[in-house]
């Protein structure tokens, strides 16, 4: 047993779509967890996988449509050379059932019957179209954990639906952000509600497994991904009504800090951050500076006092990071103990020693991609390693061994359900549009 | 039969006999502890004699500087317990031993000495939460929010081309690896009860950022596959009919792609729209259907209010919501539905509005008590579990 994957033997199974809910699941997943993607050979889920083609005019006009697939070529099965999909997909299985028949129903109920949790962030009205809520799935197994993930609520005006976009929106997270000079409708989203559900969904079934380790028990758990989302900047809600009013748009400055910005360098269109968290970090940062004389305004010994001549600030110190690249600013600040960073563009990231030093990337075997570098996990422990077995999973390509071994059924039945059409590796719709072997590499489609 | 023991452990609270230690301060480390406090640990936080320097962050009623009434105080600790100890004294030292003798969990933040902890207690489950990890090329470097965006986050494609990127504003990159350095001690806390051993569990910042979801990790993993890196987007680069609009009393936003133009065709009822994008249905990028959008969309929403809007929108599957200022948040109506706001009891700051349970369950999160005065429970917490009541 590896205690860094203290999840092993546990079986999850993931009905998430998007990012927000198979993020949750791959953090499981990571964690040892045996997490089964339970997929359909009749629905495409677009939202999670992505368009299903790409027109050549798409592929030549637009590079970034292409930014995120293996090589810049969807291909002719994008789903299965895309980033996007991969980033949620590490250590997962996959199978295919579909569940809006009754055929199809029965097998995940006997799938409950052999699992620990069931995971869900769809529509909230799904799990009773299917006739699978919670009554259901408890009456096969009391250990059961069902984490029900809504974007907002499951009942009543609180069932809305929408992307992650709206929902920060509606808790007002891109008011706080952005270029001062525009309005709330111009500032860009914040994209963070995908991230917080993924940590929330984990902590929340490992929370109820402690305690179904311990009664037997399981329970319903139900996680509006907006409240849960709305912890995060919990402080800003506060703040607001601690002072009665909306917080400006910051553009880089910071509420508190001073001096606090995102600095041209010598370089074009390349960034540097500098902040100063305290009265400490600005004189060691005028130190830095070689002590010039506009620094040495007594004003400027405070807080508050450099808040006010924040504008100033701003400039003198851009002309100093504007002759400099970032790497030198970087260098002269990190010596200096004052909070610092150029801004890292992807490229930048592989090769930093940040990353490098800690042996952050993983490196695993994608079928399409072959070799190659992935993100890593969110910690490291001494415990051990996290888990990076696979770096995606492709439609049922796990069926043979969770209908043979997890689920036990004969062949007999095995070849009914594959006539059915629940057992499968290919979508439906490639079966129609597309009679041939679409493998991969073949170029942009349709 | 009811066997009442288990019904009474399933009603209590999830991390009911968990007790956390915590010497950390500001948002990530103390977050961490306050996540496992929300579940119901016992969370004994221990701060410096001056308190964690969040207690002078404010705000403060009335603008009047009160370090047991910082607002940023009492969000990122609620529900914890006040010792202070001196962590360079013998006796502070003594006290915290005593104290992690009692913990399964240590929330830190770089301060303490791990690896002697360690040896002395191997059935803790230790979580460091730093800016860079505590080894490693960055290991003791400070950080900020922004700092820490900039490395591990999305940042680059932040904002306009012909502009700076920018940062996200709060704390959500801190509150974030919170987030997850408390799923971590999570993990570490069913291993330990698993095997025995306790484990340390090095979070950075950086990592945690980079590591997520759905524009950190996504984007880094793109640029790996296609060598085509995240760009500045101009705005509105998405194009109608999605993004924010300004409506009767404020602004809506809208997601709109692809077929679901459908719905929003439902939902204005328009027939010089129906008649422009009706037989085009994802083409709205055509100029006619374009300029008829323009016109006849904003000039619909104007004529409505946010919750009129989103009522008429959902109805038809239609993905629109309000869009909030901080204000505006603490009277949503959907909000309100949705549980996601809570009133609570604050101290000396008042009565406020903070966000409700993070998830819903028996036993599960909840708001627990005001933040802790400095050193309010110093006695009660030292005389409890400390032997020969050290102090």
């Amino acid at each position: 047993v590896n205690p860094a994957q203290p999840l092993a033997g546990v079986r999850v199974l993931d009905l998430c779509v998007v990012f927000s809910g198979p993020f949750a699941s791959m953090i499981l997943a990571d964690l040892g967890a045996d997490v089964i993607k339970v997929e359909s050979r009749q629905h495409y889920p677009d939202t999670t996988k992505g368009p299903r083609r790409f027109t050549a005019k798409a592929v030549s006009m637009l590079d970034n449509t292409l930014k995120g697939y293996v090589d810049a070529d969807p291909g002719a099965r994008p789903w299965n050379r895309s980033a996007r999909v991969d980033v949620v997909s590490r250590n997962k299985r996959s199978m295919t059932v579909d569940l809006t028949r009754d055929s199809g129903r029965e097998v995940f109920l006997d799938l409950v019957e052999r699992a620990d949790v069931v995971m869900e962030n769809n529509a909230p009205g799904l799990l009773s179209k299917l006739r699978l809520e919670w009554d259901v799935l408890r009456a096969r197994n009391r250990r059961l954990i069902l984490l029900r993930m809504p974007a907002l609520g499951l009942h009543g005006r609180a069932a809305l639906s929408g992307v992650g976009s709206n929902f920060e929106a509606m808790v007002a997270l891109p008011s706080f952000r952005g270029y001062p000079d525009l309005p709330a409708r111009d500032q860009q989203y914040t994209f963070r509600m995908d991230a917080s559900t993924g940590t929330g969904g984990a902590l929340a079934v490992m929370a109820a497994l402690r305690r179904a380790r311990r009664t037997g028990e399981g329970r319903e758990i139900v996680l509006s991904q907006t409240t849960n989302l709305m912890h995060q900047s919990a402080d800003v809600l506060m703040a607001a009504q601690v002072t009665g009013k909306d917080p400006d748009h910051p553009g880089n400055g910071h509420v508190r800090l001073a001096p606090h910005g995102c600095y041209p360098t010598a370089v074009e269109d390349r960034w540097v951050v500098i902040a100063c968290r305290d009265d400490d970090d600005w004189s060691r940062l005028v130190t830095a500076l070689g002590e010039p004389a506009w620094a040495a305004d007594a004003e400027l010994a405070t807080m508050e006092g450099r808040r006010r001549h924040e504008a100033d600030l701003d400039e003198h110190i851009a002309a100093w990071t504007s002759e400099q690249t970032g790497a030198a600013v970087e260098d002269v600040l990190v010596a200096a103990g004052v909070p610092v960073s150029p801004v890292l563009r992807e490229p930048d990231k592989i090769d930093h020693p940040q990353f490098v030093s800690r042996d952050w990337f993983l490196t695993m075997d994608h079928p399409e991609a072959g070799r190659r570098r992935y993100p890593g996990h969110m910690w490291r422990t001494t415990a051990g390693k996290l888990r990076a077995d696979r770096p995606t999973t492709t439609l049922g390509q796990d069926n043979d061994d969770i209908y043979r071994e997890v689920l036990g059924y004969d062949e007999e039945r095995i070849e009914q359900l594959r006539r059915e059409g629940h057992i499968g590796t290919r979508y439906e719709f490639e079966e129609t549009d597309d009679p041939q072997d679409g493998a991969s590499g073949g170029g942009a489609g349709g | 039969v009811v066997d009442v023991a288990v019904e009474q452990l399933r009603e209590e609270s999830l991390l009911s006999d968990v007790v956390v230690v915590e010497v950390a301060s500001e948002v990530a480390g103390p977050f961490t502890a306050r996540l496992l406090a929300d579940l119901g640990a016992r969370c004994i936080k221990i701060e410096p004699s001056g308190g964690d320097p969040t207690r002078r962050w404010g705000p403060f009623r009335d603008d009047v500087e009160d370090i047991d009434a910082s607002g940023a105080f009492l969000v990122w600790n609620h529900g914890k317990e006040s010792v202070v100890l001196d962590l360079e004294s013998a006796e502070g030292t003594t006290a915290l031993d005593a104290l992690l003798a009692h913990a399964q969990i240590l929330v830190e933040d770089g301060r303490l000495d791990v690896d002697e902890l360690r040896a002395r207690f191997p059935h803790l489950v230790i979580v460091s939460v730093t800016p860079f990890g505590r080894e490693g090329w960055g290991a003791g470097r400070p950080a900020t929010d922004a700092v820490a965006y900039a490395i591990g986050g999305a940042m680059s494609s932040t904002g306009r081309p012909d502009r700076p990127p920018y940062h996200l504003g709060g704390s959500l990159i801190q509150a974030f690896v919170g987030s997850a350095a408390a799923t971590a001690a999570m993990a570490g806390l069913l291993a330990a009860e698993d095997g025995g051993e306790g484990q340390w569990i090095d979070v950075a910042w950086v990592e945690a950022e980079a590591g997520s979801v759905d524009r950190s990790a996504p984007y880094l993993l793109g640029y790996i596959y296609s060598g085509l890196e995240a760009l500045q987007e101009p705005a509105r680069a998405r194009g109608l009919p999605g993004g924010s609009y300004p409506c009767a009393d404020g602004n809506v936003v809208a997601s709109t792609y692809g077929w679901t133009i459908r719905r929003m065709l439902d939902t204005v009822g328009d027939p010089e729209l129906d008649a422009v994008l009706g037989e085009s249905l994802g083409n709205v990028y055509r100029p006619v259907g374009r300029e008829v959008l323009d016109r006849v969309l904003p000039a619909w929403m104007a004529a409505r209010t946010k919750e009129e809007i989103t009522e008429l929108a959902q109805s038809k599957g239609w993905a629109v919501t309000p869009s909030n200022t901080v204000l505006e948040v603490i009277d949503d109506p959907f909000l309100e539905e949705a549980g996601a706001l809570e009133r609570v009891d604050a101290g000396r700051l008042g009565e406020l509005v903070l966000p409700g349970p993070a998830f819903v369950t028996p036993g599960g999160p909840r708001f627990r008590r005001r933040a802790p005065n400095l050193g309010e429970h110093t006695e009660i917490v030292l005389a409890e579990l400390v032997p020969d009541g050290v102090t």
